[in-house]
Protein backbone atom coordinates (compact mmCIF):
# COMPACT_ATOMS: atom_id res chain seq x y z
CA UNK A 1 0.00 0.00 0.00
CA UNK A 2 2.78 2.93 0.98
CA UNK A 3 4.63 1.33 -2.50
CA UNK A 4 1.63 2.75 -4.39
CA UNK A 5 1.06 5.74 -2.52
CA UNK A 6 4.83 6.40 -3.05
CA UNK A 7 4.32 5.90 -6.89
CA UNK A 8 1.25 8.06 -7.31
CA UNK A 9 3.14 10.89 -5.63
CA UNK A 10 6.34 10.23 -7.87
CA UNK A 11 4.37 10.15 -10.89
CA UNK A 12 2.09 13.86 -9.80
CA UNK A 13 6.01 15.21 -9.44
CA UNK A 14 7.10 14.15 -12.26
CA UNK A 15 4.29 15.84 -13.97
CA UNK A 16 4.10 18.68 -11.89
CA UNK A 17 7.78 19.30 -12.90
CA UNK A 18 7.18 18.56 -16.38
CA UNK A 19 4.31 21.14 -15.92
CA UNK A 20 6.93 23.85 -15.03
CA UNK A 21 9.01 23.32 -17.16
CA UNK A 22 6.67 23.65 -20.48
CA UNK A 23 4.72 26.36 -19.01
CA UNK A 24 7.97 28.76 -17.96
CA UNK A 25 8.81 30.17 -21.14
CA UNK A 26 5.40 31.04 -21.63
CA UNK A 27 4.78 33.07 -18.18
CA UNK A 28 7.96 34.42 -19.50
CA UNK A 29 6.23 35.46 -22.84
CA UNK A 30 3.29 36.79 -21.14
CA UNK A 31 5.24 38.85 -18.89
CA UNK A 32 6.39 41.24 -21.35
CA UNK A 33 3.99 44.07 -21.09
CA UNK A 34 5.96 46.71 -22.39
CA UNK A 35 4.85 46.72 -25.84
CA UNK A 36 1.46 48.71 -26.27
CA UNK A 37 -1.70 46.15 -27.24
CA UNK A 38 -5.24 46.49 -27.16
CA UNK A 39 -5.51 45.06 -23.55
CA UNK A 40 -7.96 47.15 -22.59
CA UNK A 41 -10.49 46.45 -25.24
CA UNK A 42 -10.10 42.60 -24.21
CA UNK A 43 -10.44 43.76 -20.77
CA UNK A 44 -13.55 45.32 -20.78
CA UNK A 45 -15.09 42.90 -23.07
CA UNK A 46 -15.42 45.24 -26.22
CA UNK A 47 -13.98 43.09 -28.75
CA UNK A 48 -16.81 41.32 -27.89
CA UNK A 49 -18.69 43.78 -29.96
CA UNK A 50 -16.27 43.62 -32.56
CA UNK A 51 -16.03 40.03 -33.22
CA UNK A 52 -20.21 39.78 -33.46
CA UNK A 53 -20.64 42.27 -35.71
CA UNK A 54 -17.90 40.76 -38.23
CA UNK A 55 -19.49 37.71 -37.61
CA UNK A 56 -22.66 38.88 -38.90
CA UNK A 57 -21.58 40.30 -41.74
CA UNK A 58 -19.57 37.04 -42.46
CA UNK A 59 -22.80 35.45 -41.87
CA UNK A 60 -25.18 37.67 -44.22
CA UNK A 61 -22.21 37.05 -47.52
CA UNK A 62 -22.39 33.24 -46.84
CA UNK A 63 -26.23 33.45 -46.74
CA UNK A 64 -25.91 35.57 -49.89
CA UNK A 65 -23.74 32.75 -51.37
CA UNK A 66 -26.20 29.91 -50.54
CA UNK A 67 -28.91 31.78 -51.55
CA UNK A 68 -26.52 31.85 -55.33
CA UNK A 69 -26.19 28.29 -54.96
CA UNK A 70 -29.07 27.46 -54.39
CA UNK A 71 -30.61 29.79 -57.96
CA UNK A 72 -27.87 28.11 -59.96
CA UNK A 73 -29.22 24.66 -58.78
CA UNK A 74 -32.94 25.33 -59.46
CA UNK A 75 -31.61 26.85 -62.90
CA UNK A 76 -29.81 23.31 -63.23
CA UNK A 77 -32.78 21.21 -62.57
CA UNK A 78 -34.70 23.29 -64.89
CA UNK A 79 -32.79 22.48 -67.64
CA UNK A 80 -32.28 18.61 -66.55
CA UNK A 81 -28.21 19.87 -66.21
CA UNK A 82 -26.39 18.18 -63.45
CA UNK A 83 -22.93 19.52 -62.23
CA UNK A 84 -22.05 16.09 -60.61
CA UNK A 85 -22.93 14.18 -63.99
CA UNK A 86 -20.31 16.20 -65.96
CA UNK B 1 -34.80 1.56 -54.19
CA UNK B 2 -36.70 2.70 -50.58
CA UNK B 3 -39.36 4.30 -52.79
CA UNK B 4 -39.64 0.94 -54.77
CA UNK B 5 -40.43 -1.53 -52.35
CA UNK B 6 -42.67 0.88 -50.72
CA UNK B 7 -44.48 1.59 -53.83
CA UNK B 8 -44.38 -2.54 -54.42
CA UNK B 9 -46.08 -2.62 -51.25
CA UNK B 10 -48.52 -0.10 -51.44
CA UNK B 11 -49.77 0.22 -55.49
CA UNK B 12 -48.54 -3.40 -56.49
CA UNK B 13 -46.95 -3.52 -59.56
CA UNK B 14 -48.64 -1.25 -61.51
CA UNK B 15 -47.05 1.87 -60.31
CA UNK B 16 -45.33 3.15 -62.86
CA UNK B 17 -47.66 6.15 -63.41
CA UNK B 18 -47.11 7.04 -59.75
CA UNK B 19 -43.63 6.82 -59.99
CA UNK B 20 -43.17 8.78 -62.71
CA UNK B 21 -45.08 11.80 -60.79
CA UNK B 22 -42.84 11.10 -58.00
CA UNK B 23 -39.98 11.21 -60.48
CA UNK B 24 -41.31 14.74 -61.76
CA UNK B 25 -42.08 16.10 -58.39
CA UNK B 26 -39.04 15.63 -57.21
CA UNK B 27 -37.49 17.07 -59.96
CA UNK B 28 -40.05 20.33 -59.56
CA UNK B 29 -39.22 20.53 -56.01
CA UNK B 30 -37.80 23.78 -54.97
CA UNK B 31 -33.96 23.60 -53.57
CA UNK B 32 -33.16 24.50 -50.19
CA UNK B 33 -30.28 26.49 -49.09
CA UNK B 34 -28.77 24.41 -46.84
CA UNK B 35 -28.80 21.76 -49.21
CA UNK B 36 -24.90 22.13 -50.05
CA UNK B 37 -21.68 20.14 -50.19
CA UNK B 38 -19.90 18.95 -47.44
CA UNK B 39 -16.66 20.93 -47.76
CA UNK B 40 -19.10 24.21 -48.26
CA UNK B 41 -20.09 23.51 -44.60
CA UNK B 42 -16.27 22.75 -43.59
CA UNK B 43 -15.83 26.25 -45.44
CA UNK B 44 -18.80 28.29 -43.14
CA UNK B 45 -17.66 26.55 -40.10
CA UNK B 46 -13.54 27.07 -40.54
CA UNK B 47 -14.34 30.82 -41.89
CA UNK B 48 -16.53 31.37 -38.45
CA UNK B 49 -13.81 29.75 -36.51
CA UNK B 50 -11.29 32.46 -38.16
CA UNK B 51 -12.96 35.32 -37.87
CA UNK B 52 -13.86 34.48 -34.09
CA UNK B 53 -10.85 33.30 -32.89
CA UNK B 54 -8.79 35.26 -34.65
CA UNK B 55 -9.53 38.53 -32.90
CA UNK B 56 -10.23 36.83 -29.37
CA UNK B 57 -6.58 34.28 -29.10
CA UNK B 58 -3.61 35.79 -27.36
CA UNK B 59 -0.60 37.22 -30.26
CA UNK B 60 2.93 37.68 -29.50
CA UNK B 61 3.92 41.06 -28.55
CA UNK B 62 6.43 42.33 -30.89
CA UNK B 63 6.82 46.16 -31.06
CA UNK B 64 6.10 47.44 -34.36
CA UNK B 65 3.37 44.75 -35.58
CA UNK B 66 1.21 45.40 -31.98
CA UNK B 67 -2.22 44.05 -32.67
CA UNK B 68 -2.03 44.24 -36.41
CA UNK B 69 -0.12 40.72 -36.54
CA UNK B 70 -3.45 39.32 -36.62
CA UNK B 71 -3.42 40.49 -39.91
CA UNK B 72 -1.62 37.21 -40.81
CA UNK B 73 -5.32 35.62 -40.53
CA UNK B 74 -6.81 37.91 -43.11
CA UNK B 75 -4.50 39.48 -45.68
CA UNK B 76 -1.92 36.25 -45.80
CA UNK B 77 -4.29 33.65 -45.70
CA UNK B 78 -5.69 35.45 -49.27
CA UNK B 79 -2.72 35.42 -50.98
CA UNK B 80 -2.18 31.60 -50.05
CA UNK B 81 -5.46 30.82 -51.34
CA UNK B 82 -4.59 33.50 -54.55
CA UNK B 83 -1.66 31.29 -55.15
CA UNK B 84 -3.87 27.70 -54.79
CA UNK B 85 -6.30 29.03 -57.43
CA UNK B 86 -4.13 29.68 -59.92
CA UNK B 87 -2.46 26.27 -59.46
CA UNK B 88 -5.57 25.22 -60.02
CA UNK B 89 -5.74 27.01 -62.99
CA UNK B 90 -2.42 25.89 -64.29
CA UNK B 91 -3.29 22.05 -63.80
CA UNK B 92 -6.82 22.54 -65.47
CA UNK B 93 -4.89 24.47 -68.59
CA UNK B 94 -2.56 21.45 -68.64
CA UNK B 95 -5.31 18.98 -68.94
CA UNK B 96 -7.24 20.94 -71.24
CA UNK B 97 -4.11 20.53 -73.32
CA UNK B 98 -3.95 16.58 -73.22
CA UNK B 99 -7.67 15.89 -73.71
CA UNK B 100 -9.33 19.11 -75.34
CA UNK B 101 -12.09 18.99 -73.19
CA UNK B 102 -13.34 22.44 -73.24
CA UNK B 103 -15.21 22.39 -70.00
CA UNK B 104 -11.78 22.01 -68.64
CA UNK B 105 -11.07 25.21 -70.32
CA UNK B 106 -14.10 26.99 -68.43
CA UNK B 107 -12.46 26.12 -64.93
CA UNK B 108 -9.37 26.67 -65.54
CA UNK B 109 -10.60 30.37 -66.78
CA UNK B 110 -12.81 30.62 -64.02
CA UNK B 111 -10.00 29.88 -61.72
CA UNK B 112 -7.79 32.57 -62.99
CA UNK B 113 -10.70 35.33 -62.22
CA UNK B 114 -10.84 34.49 -58.59
CA UNK B 115 -7.35 34.19 -58.10
CA UNK B 116 -6.86 37.64 -59.83
CA UNK B 117 -10.15 39.20 -57.68
CA UNK B 118 -8.08 37.38 -54.35
CA UNK B 119 -5.20 38.82 -55.38
CA UNK B 120 -6.51 42.37 -55.70
CA UNK B 121 -7.53 42.18 -52.39
CA UNK B 122 -4.49 40.93 -51.14
CA UNK B 123 -3.12 43.97 -52.80
CA UNK B 124 -5.46 46.24 -51.13
CA UNK B 125 -5.47 44.47 -47.82
CA UNK B 126 -1.45 45.00 -47.64
CA UNK B 127 -1.63 48.30 -48.58
CA UNK B 128 -3.34 49.30 -45.39
CA UNK B 129 -1.22 46.93 -43.36
CA UNK B 130 2.22 48.44 -44.82
CA UNK B 131 0.59 52.38 -44.29
CA UNK B 132 0.64 51.08 -40.57
CA UNK B 133 3.65 49.20 -40.32
CA UNK B 134 6.76 50.44 -43.06
CA UNK B 135 4.82 54.06 -42.62
CA UNK B 136 3.40 54.39 -46.43
CA UNK B 137 1.10 52.98 -48.67
CA UNK B 138 3.59 51.80 -51.05
CA UNK B 139 6.67 51.07 -50.44
CA UNK B 140 9.20 50.10 -53.18
CA UNK B 141 9.86 46.16 -51.86
CA UNK B 142 10.37 43.73 -54.44
CA UNK B 143 7.68 41.72 -52.95
CA UNK B 144 4.70 44.31 -53.32
CA UNK B 145 6.41 44.91 -57.33
CA UNK B 146 6.49 41.84 -57.94
CA UNK B 147 2.72 41.15 -56.78
CA UNK B 148 1.79 43.90 -58.93
CA UNK B 149 3.64 42.68 -61.72
CA UNK B 150 1.86 39.08 -61.50
CA UNK B 151 -1.57 40.84 -61.38
CA UNK B 152 -0.50 42.66 -64.92
CA UNK B 153 0.29 39.03 -66.27
CA UNK B 154 -2.89 37.21 -65.43
CA UNK B 155 -4.53 40.58 -66.67
CA UNK B 156 -2.94 40.01 -69.59
CA UNK B 157 -4.52 36.47 -69.62
CA UNK B 158 -8.37 38.72 -69.78
CA UNK B 159 -6.64 40.77 -72.38
CA UNK B 160 -5.82 37.59 -74.44
CA UNK B 161 -9.02 35.60 -73.60
CA UNK B 162 -11.05 38.87 -74.68
CA UNK B 163 -9.24 39.03 -78.04
CA UNK B 164 -10.07 35.40 -79.75
CA UNK B 165 -13.39 34.83 -81.19
CA UNK B 166 -12.53 31.35 -81.80
CA UNK B 167 -13.40 28.79 -79.07
CA UNK B 168 -11.19 26.59 -79.39
CA UNK B 169 -8.29 28.67 -80.43
CA UNK B 170 -9.37 30.67 -77.47
CA UNK B 171 -8.85 27.83 -74.95
CA UNK B 172 -5.80 26.33 -76.39
CA UNK B 173 -3.61 30.07 -76.33
CA UNK B 174 -4.98 30.45 -73.10
CA UNK B 175 -4.01 27.44 -71.43
CA UNK B 176 0.00 27.87 -73.03
CA UNK B 177 -0.06 31.30 -71.77
CA UNK B 178 -1.35 30.20 -68.29
CA UNK B 179 1.67 28.22 -67.49
CA UNK B 180 3.81 30.89 -68.73
CA UNK B 181 1.97 33.25 -66.25
CA UNK B 182 1.89 30.69 -63.02
CA UNK B 183 6.26 29.91 -63.70
CA UNK B 184 5.98 34.38 -63.44
CA UNK B 185 4.04 34.88 -60.48
CA UNK B 186 6.29 31.77 -58.58
CA UNK B 187 9.29 34.06 -59.82
CA UNK B 188 8.29 37.41 -58.99
CA UNK B 189 6.22 36.77 -55.49
CA UNK B 190 8.12 33.75 -54.25
CA UNK B 191 11.77 33.67 -55.51
CA UNK B 192 12.99 37.61 -56.71
CA UNK B 193 12.10 38.38 -53.22
CA UNK B 194 14.14 36.10 -51.68
CA UNK B 195 16.92 37.11 -53.73
CA UNK B 196 16.58 40.97 -52.80
CA UNK B 197 16.35 43.17 -50.31
CA UNK B 198 12.28 42.83 -49.00
CA UNK B 199 10.50 44.12 -45.71
CA UNK B 200 8.23 41.04 -45.98
CA UNK B 201 8.91 38.36 -43.23
CA UNK B 202 10.90 35.14 -44.47
CA UNK B 203 12.57 37.17 -47.59
CA UNK B 204 15.80 38.63 -48.66
CA UNK B 205 17.79 37.63 -45.40
CA UNK B 206 14.50 38.37 -43.12
CA UNK B 207 13.12 35.86 -40.38
CA UNK B 208 10.09 34.24 -41.79
CA UNK B 209 6.65 34.65 -39.32
CA UNK B 210 7.76 30.50 -38.76
CA UNK B 211 11.33 31.26 -36.78
CA UNK B 212 9.56 33.25 -34.07
CA UNK B 213 6.22 35.10 -34.27
CA UNK B 214 4.20 32.14 -35.70
CA UNK B 215 3.84 30.56 -31.85
CA UNK B 216 1.28 27.60 -31.46
CA UNK B 217 -1.37 29.52 -30.89
CA UNK B 218 -1.49 31.61 -34.00
CA UNK B 219 -0.93 28.06 -35.77
CA UNK B 220 -4.03 26.88 -34.48
CA UNK B 221 -5.85 29.47 -36.30
CA UNK B 222 -3.37 30.43 -39.31
CA UNK B 223 -3.74 26.91 -41.04
CA UNK B 224 -7.32 26.32 -40.46
CA UNK B 225 -8.08 30.49 -42.04
CA UNK B 226 -5.79 29.09 -45.22
CA UNK B 227 -8.02 25.79 -45.61
CA UNK B 228 -11.58 28.43 -45.46
CA UNK B 229 -10.18 31.04 -47.43
CA UNK B 230 -9.34 28.43 -50.00
CA UNK B 231 -12.69 27.12 -49.76
CA UNK B 232 -14.23 29.77 -49.72
CA UNK B 233 -12.74 30.50 -53.19
CA UNK B 234 -13.46 27.39 -54.67
CA UNK B 235 -16.95 27.79 -54.22
CA UNK B 236 -17.09 31.12 -55.59
CA UNK B 237 -15.49 29.31 -58.64
CA UNK B 238 -17.56 26.58 -58.45
CA UNK B 239 -20.64 29.08 -58.72
CA UNK B 240 -19.21 30.74 -61.47
CA UNK B 241 -18.12 27.59 -63.58
CA UNK B 242 -21.25 26.30 -63.32
CA UNK B 243 -23.12 29.75 -64.60
CA UNK B 244 -21.01 29.68 -67.71
CA UNK B 245 -21.79 25.79 -68.12
CA UNK B 246 -25.73 27.18 -67.84
CA UNK B 247 -24.70 29.63 -70.53
CA UNK B 248 -22.84 27.23 -73.13
CA UNK B 249 -25.50 25.05 -72.91
CA UNK B 250 -28.38 27.46 -73.43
Amino acid sequence: MTNIISMIKKIALSFLSILLFVSAPLVLLAQNNDVEMADIMHANGKIYVVVSVVSIVLLALLIFLMIIDKKVRNLEKSRNWSFRAN
Amino acid sequence: MLWDIYSFLIFGRNNKKRFRNFELNKKLMKENILQIAWWKWLCVILLFYTYIAGFLIPVPRLPILHESIRNLFFHVTIWFSMIIMMGASLIYGIRYLNSNNIDLDIKAEQCTYTGIFLGIIGILTGSVWAKNTWGAWWVNDAKLNGAAATMLVYLAYIVLRGSVDDEIKRARLSSVYGIFAFTMMLVFIMVLPRLTVSLHPGNGGNPGFGAYDLDKTMRTVFYPAVIGQTLLATWITEILVRIKRLKQHD
